[in-house]
């Protein structure tokens, strides 16, 4: 049937051929692709006869013959190759010939195969006379189950001495592949909505080796009949047999995979085999290809509603399942496979035979997982699965096909459950991570703890005063004292608030001694929490402090003053119970109430027993007290010294903004801080090198491995780091993990391992403990709060009883996860989770960066899906799907009214044919080369006439076209024919970076244009400065000024003047070439940023100078010009990559591109509406837009973005320039939302929930109107000009120029700040995150009441907020 | 049933499965497609889409069930009940 000719013709590789051979390439060395078997011939064989049989079929199969090159025009294929006989290997001798032939098998599956030369190996082993095993492999270019099956038989059949017939050729077939019209099927897969980037399976980092290990998934007689079951089921059947039993299997997968990843959108590569027809069937060769099924899966879904998905996906694949229709995009989203095997293998030539499909002990590393469900010779069905080295060690991969199977039963046994419910892991207790130490003996009060220190060491210092433990226990005393004398009783809450002093460490100790409960807050809090706190508590005395009398006293509590001497006498420390309450700490909660946290003795006695050790050792050690009172995290600094024998070094507060945190390490006298990692990027900043600090302990926030490298490079290269994990209902901190700089590589820094004394497990939604790398959340046991004061409902609601263990747990509401190495990692607050495309980000750093403008009141963060338009201007046709744009009752756009009212205006910015003559007449005057002027031609009719008209000055002219690989043919053969026709020189400018600049605009802009736009002009001010041309002319139409240069908002209420507009236009152009975008790095664009060049070379938009109808430049081209209307792109373009723009646009952003352009071109009359609304309704040929993003490279899922968008109650005054200043300056660009929209109020739900339906449509404008250069006015103008040019770096510094978009970053911010101090302005450190212009710093600065300073506290001026802000602008 | 249209109908679906599904292979009317493994679920999908091309119809998923595509003639009465 196969013509042998065909044999040396290279033949192109089919689709399912490039997928692999690309993976091939991308791990050269690596065996994933190898399809191996091992047939064992029960029988005897005759060796001599074996190999000739097997050399009779390879000369049927072509197939078995393919070697592959790569070429320049992309790889192939031809029949060409080496064969191979089967070599004869003696094993029969050896002491256990199955084993010997076992070793062998499996390592010569693993060699990689020379594709130049042979695609197949083979050998024949002797086991024992009557046992033979037939050694086959493959690689899978060249094969797949079905084809090994039909090897088997041919050779089967050629050794029995049948006639065997001659086969279907293989590169016949691909030859014809893809004859079939794709289109719909192409546009399945590529739109099919993916996810941007899988989350990798067990959170392994996305897998950089193939290695991997295949492990049988056992199947219990259990599952295997509730599986049977299920099959023979009518509510569960779909269309036959085995097609149910893969919905059923890939059912148990998909929520597998959703559970083990956590992404509610899951894609699931299932390899169809694609033997359509009989001829197909009979071919030797790969015809499997893997197309995604991509499934929504909920944690809400049960087994019935999942499965429900699961049949329309599947209904999806296998109508769109066409050999060819693959796309890289659809392969990217891929992170498990499934594969569904039947081949039939039979008898060997009568005899009994068995048949073993090997693993090459490596597979594709995107997936972590690809689970076979075999049938071989109608056997049983197995299950087996790959999984990647990766994605733990071997023990925790061993249980990875039990959690399989778990799930697999609870869907067929319990298919109520729901998903989140389903437990993973088989042994619960066994998950359960317990603190390495005991902390029985510190059940040893912390008083009595105390009492044991040597009596003439430091307990608190404070400048020059100190107290020894002696004079410490006497004070407490006095302290206990004065409270017995106002009546405080053992159990009663006294209010300690006061400022950071020597005595408060008695103070808060004599509490303790009284049997009472301290209620500590901070001096700095507002006057009104202050009451609060004081009421929730019941609070009956009070301690404070001179300057905190002002908001106690109107508590009308008996209060007494902080350092107090009047003589009383002492009196014995109260008897205490472990189990009585110490103190009680207010945090805020959700709904902004404070709730009390009350902690036992018992509890804090067992956490500073370990948190002394675990920080200071055994040797007593001195801890600064320098944090805030009201936070859990300063009780730390106090107790844990006082049970060693350490000194409290106390730092007061500093001012308002309390940096006492400076002094400490201005101080460098203790040995131990603790902080927050926004203290420490504070210290960072300021960059204090110490000696005596050693050790860093970091609580309160998540803490990034860079903030710690940045400490041991600028504080101290030998300072320990420990990182502390514990909410204050896990008494102060219950996990810690040192760093390690080498061992440590993620962002953030793990939070370790469990304290003495506490249990820590991850849960599920029903509370199941999760395995390793599963997200859960953090639930805490052993030493716990005792609960919430006075709210035994909260209490009831976070602490609960352990269903799998004895005791209770605290459920955190923080998410974390177990790494192989066996430490935890902090992920954020379960509350917080907000998926995009069903994959995890993170909004929480969104969310804080706008509530850090001041004036905001509230913020949620939303993932939208694009509305579909449901009208259109009644005037210029806009869509009402274009953003951001409303719509009078009338049906006109608010554009179109605004125009009314402003077009007049407007045409200022319009002038004489004159001036466009003086232009060119100076620019020639001017250049100094071969031409006097560059002219673009894109060969469209615009510039095409703008040609003629330029042409009439009769200067010298170079025509330039970007030849961007797409230009039509039509637009080719006009760009030729009217450059001759009047006599310019004409340059095609081309870049190899052209592919990836169109890849890199889709990205950043959702259209080609950007890229091309930025490229044109890149290249051609390049041309006009190396051959001293003067100007540059454009084709640039009227519409295209109004829709960028001329917006309604420049003449809201006013008149700019021409020359306002021209300034504004020349600033946009410079900030243009100035930034630093991937297009400008990729074209090499250095040398353009300074704007020098634009000093030099000018543009003249002829356009501005002429006027002409449409109609009138179709008449002049139709007549007088030699141009022709291209037919073979789209209607308004000469490039056949435009359709790309407009698909991804539309995709993506959920309008069409040109909305906006055409809506102008009506508006100024070079179109009618109907024109414009019918080419925005011109359809796209999927198919072929697919294919240009396979050239050039394009490798997102088109549909694969999502739309974030960020919704903000705000006060007046506050607008979307500051919000986007503010997101800029603390959120990493891919996080950013797409869109801010400020609304009234949030809409909620009856149940309080945030209704989404309710959400306005997201506005767009992400790129508000850039300022003109503006010189320094004020003197703090200047101040600020000269510091910003030199932190930056820049030669000019505008005072309207954003520093995001000139260069600045995080620390550059810190250190303009420092320097705006040392020059006597004052301002604090995120100044210039709030006031991201000079002009706008000036003011704050301007505004700033100067406060007293002293030298080593005032260098810069920070509160909470502004740390926090640091911390995060800094990770 | 003489009915021409009917005549024309299920031949132009037998002409698509013998030519496309069975490579040329000979089938009744009558003969089990599916459980003798003639087509499977990647050839019924083909099928059905060009069912719904040459038909006018759109075939959802519940309606792809064993009953109505066993056979030449099964296949053709559902569509000729999907037409009516």
């Amino acid at each position: 049937m196969h013509d042998v000719d065909d044999h040396s013709t290279p033949t192109p590789l089919t689709r399912a051929q490039e997928v692999l051979w690309t993976g091939q390439q991308l791990a050269p060395d690596a065996a994933l692709y190898n399809m191996g078997w091992r047939f064992d011939l029960l029988q005897v064989i005759d060796p001599d006869r074996f190999v000739a049989a097997f050399e009779a079929i390879v000369a049927r199969h072509d197939a078995l013959r393919l070697v592959f090159a790569a070429g320049p025009d992309g790889a192939h294929q031809q029949a060409g190759g080496a064969v191979i006989l089967p070599e004869v290997i003696e094993m029969s001798g050896s002491a256990d010939p199955d084993a010997a032939a076992t070793a062998w098998v499996d390592a010569r599956v693993r060699q990689p195969f020379d594709l130049a030369r042979c695609a197949y190996d083979t050998a024949l082993l002797k086991l024992g006379p009557a046992h033979w095993v037939w050694y086959f492999s493959q690689h899978h270019l060249a094969t797949d189950a079905a084809a090994a099956a039909l090897v088997f038989a041919d050779v089967s059949k050629a050794y029995a001495g049948e006639t065997v017939e001659l086969a279907p050729s293989f590169l016949a077939h691909a030859r014809a592949a893809e004859a079939d019209d794709l289109t719909t099927a192409r546009a399945h897969w590529q739109g099919a909505p993916g996810a941007a980037t899988p989350t990798p399976l067990y959170g392994g980092a996305a897998a950089t080796s193939p290695a991997s290990t295949r492990v049988d998934v056992p199947l219990s007689a259990s599952v295997q009949a509730a599986l049977a079951k299920a099959c023979a089921d009518p509510a569960t059947r779909v269309f036959s047999p085995q097609l149910t039993e893969v919905a059923l299997l890939l059912t148990a997968f998909a929520a597998f995979v959703h559970r083990v990843t956590g992404d509610e959108r899951v894609s699931i590569g299932a390899p169809a085999h694609n033997r359509l027809t009989p001829q197909a069937r009979q071919t030797v060769g790969l015809f499997v290809e893997t197309f995604p099924l991509d499934i929504d899966v909920a944690p809400d879904d049960t087994f019935i509603t999942l499965f429900g998905k699961v049949k329309t996906a599947l209904a999806g694949y296998l109508r769109h399942a066409r050999p060819g229709a693959g796309s890289a995009a659809a392969a990217k989203r891929i992170s498990a496979v499934f594969n569904y095997i039947t081949a039939s293998f039979g008898d060997f030539a009568g005899g009994p035979a068995r048949v073993t499909w090997l693993h090459p002990g490596a597979h594709d590393p995107r997936h972590g997982v690809r689970l076979h469900a075999m049938r071989f010779d109608g056997a049983g069905l197995a299950l087996a699965m790959d999984i990647n080295d990766g994605l733990g060690g071997k023990t925790e991969t061993a249980q990875i096909p039990q959690h399989f199977t778990r799930v697999l039963e609870t869907l067929l046994t319990a298919p109520e459950t729901r998903l989140g419910h389903v437990p993973l892991c088989a042994e619960s207790e066994a998950m359960i991570a317990h603190g390495t130490g005991s902390d029985e003996d510190a059940i040893a009060l912390i008083l009595d703890r105390i009492a044991t220190q040597p009596a003439e060491a430091i307990a608190v210092r404070e400048g020059a005063m100190h107290l020894t433990y002696a004079h410490m226990r006497t004070r407490a005393a006095t302290y206990n004292a004065r409270l017995a004398a106002q009546g405080v009783t053992p159990g009663d809450r006294v209010l300690v608030h006061c400022h950071r002093a020597l005595d408060l460490i008695p103070a808060l100790l004599g509490i303790l001694s009284r049997g009472a409960v301290f209620v500590p807050v901070a001096a700095n809090t507002p006057e009104a929490r202050v009451r609060e706190i004081a009421g929730l508590a019941s609070v009956v005395a009070i301690i404070s402090d001179a300057r905190c009398h002002r908001t106690t006293e109107p508590l009308g509590k008996p209060t007494l003053t902080l350092g107090d001497d009047t003589p009383i006498d002492p009196t014995q420390a109260a008897e205490r119970a472990a189990g009585d309450t110490a103190y009680a700490i207010f945090t805020s909660g959700s709904t902004g109430t404070p709730k009390g946290v009350e902690v036992t003795h018992d509890g804090l006695a067992r956490y500073i027993a370990w948190a002394a050790y675990a920080f200071g050792g055994t040797e007593p050690a001195d801890y600064a007290l320098f944090s805030s009172l009201s936070f859990d995290l300063t009780l730390t600094s106090i107790f844990a010294p006082l049970t060693t024998g350490g000194t409290v070094v106390v730092y007061p507060e500093t001012g308002a903004s309390d940096l006492a945190i400076l002094d400490v390490f201005a101080d460098d006298a203790v040995d131990v801080v603790k902080l927050t990692p926004s203290h420490l990027s504070l210290l960072c900043a300021q960059g204090t090198s110490v000696t005596r600090i050693r050790t860093l302990v970091l609580g309160g926030e998540n803490l990034t491995t860079a903030l710690c490298h940045q400490a041991h490079k600028t504080l101290s290269p030998s300072l320990t780091i420990a990182n502390e994990y514990g909410p204050t209902e896990g008494v102060v901190g219950c996990m810690i993990h040192r760093f390690d700089p080498t061992a440590d590589t993620g962002i953030s820094v793990p939070i370790g391992r469990p304290a003495d004394g506490v249990q820590i497990t991850l849960r599920d939604a029903g509370l199941s403990p999760v395995p390793f790398g599963v997200v859960g959340e953090i639930c805490i046991g052993g030493r716990l709060a005792r609960g919430y004061l006075d709210r035994p409902d909260l209490t009831a609601g976070r602490f609960v009883d352990d269903p799998h263990a004895p005791g209770r747990i605290y459920r955190s509401g923080d998410l974390g996860r177990l790494l192989p190495n066996g430490v935890f990692e902090y992920l954020g607050r379960a509350d917080d989770q907000l998926k995009v495309g069903g994959v995890r980000i993170e909004p929480a750093e969104i969310d804080a960066a706008l509530r850090q403008v001041p004036g905001t009141r509230a913020v949620h963060i939303h993932a939208a899906t694009p509305k579909a338009a449901t009208k259109a201007c009644i005037r210029c046709g806009l869509p009402n799907s274009y953003p951001g744009v409303s719509f009078r009752d009338d049906g006109v756009c608010e554009i179109c009214a605004s125009y009314d009212s402003y077009k007049d205006r407007a045409q200022s910015y319009f002038q004489t044919p004159q001036i466009l003559t003086d232009k060119i007449e100076a620019a020639a005057g001017k250049s100094t080369g071969a031409y006097d002027l560059i002219m673009l031609l894109s060969g469209g009719k615009d510039s095409t006439y703008a040609a003629y008209r330029v042409a009439e000055h009769g200067k010298r002219v170079l025509a330039l076209t970007l030849d961007n690989g797409y230009i039509s043919e039509g637009a080719m053969g006009n760009i030729r024919r009217v450059a001759d026709d009047l006599g310019w020189d004409h340059r095609f400018m081309q870049t190899e970076a052209m592919n990836a600049i169109f890849v890199e605009s889709l990205k950043a802009h959702s259209n080609v244009c950007q890229g091309c736009f930025k490229t044109i002009y890149t290249l051609a001010l390049r041309v006009a400065r190396d051959e001293g041309v003067a100007a540059i002319v454009t084709g640039l139409s009227r519409g295209q000024f109004f829709e960028t240069r001329l917006t309604p908002e420049l003449f809201n209420d006013r008149d700019p003047g021409v020359h306002e507009i021209e300034h504004l236009v020349d600033t946009a152009r410079r900030q243009y070439h100035a930034q630093d975008d991937a297009v400008s790095r990729l074209l090499c664009a250095d040398d353009l940023r300074d704007g020098a060049v634009l000093d030099q070379v000018s543009f003249i938009d002829i356009y501005r100078y002429i006027d002409v109808p449409v109609s009138e430049i179709y008449r002049f081209l139709g007549e007088r010009a030699r141009w022709i209307r291209p037919e073979d792109t789209g209607r308004s373009t000469n490039c056949l990559i435009n359709d790309v723009g407009i698909y991804v646009h539309n995709t993506r952003e959920g309008f069409h591109n040109y909305a906006l352009p055409y809506s102008w071109d009506v508006r100024l009359g070079h179109k009618t509406r109907d024109e414009a609304v019918d080419e925005l309704n011109d359809e796209i040929d999927v198919d072929r837009v697919t294919a240009i993003l396979g050239e050039i490279g394009f490798d997102e899922a088109v549909a694969g973005k999502g739309r974030l968008v960020a919704y903000v109650v705000a006060d007046d005054g506050v607008d979307l320039g500051q919000l986007w200043d503010a997101l800029r300056a603390h959120v990493v660009p891919e996080a950013l939302p797409t869109d801010i929209v400020l609304i009234d109020e949030i809409p909620l739900t009856p149940n309080g929930k945030v209704d989404a339906a309710r959400l306005p449509s997201p506005t767009r404008d992400r790129s508000e109107a850039r300022a003109a250069y503006r010189a320094a006015t004020t003197p703090e103008e200047e101040v600020l000009t000269g510091i910003f040019s030199e932190v930056l770096g820049l030669p000019r510094v505008g005072v309207d120029d954003n520093f995001y978009d000139i260069g600045g970053d995080s620390l550059a911010a810190i250190q303009i700040a420092i320097l705006a101090n040392e020059a006597g302005l004052g301002v604090p450190a995120t100044a210039v995150f709030e006031h991201p212009t000079i002009a706008r710093l000036a003011r704050a600065a301007s505004e700033a009441t100067p406060a007293p300073r002293t030298p080593s506290t005032s260098l810069i001026d920070l509160d909470e907020d502004d740390l926090a802000g640091i911390s995060r602008a800094l990770s | 049933m003489t009915d021409p249209t009917t005549i024309d109908r299920k031949s132009r679906i037998r002409d698509f499965i013998v030519a496309k599904l069975l490579n040329g292979r000979a089938v009744g009317d009558d003969e089990n497609l599916l459980l003798s493994g003639l087509i499977d679920s990647l050839g019924v999908f083909e099928l059905i889409a060009f069912l719904e091309k040459s038909f006018g119809l759109t075939i959802p998923l519940d309606e792809v069930v064993l009953e109505n595509f066993t056979s030449i003639d099964t296949i053709d009465a559902y569509v000729a009940t999907k037409q009516a």
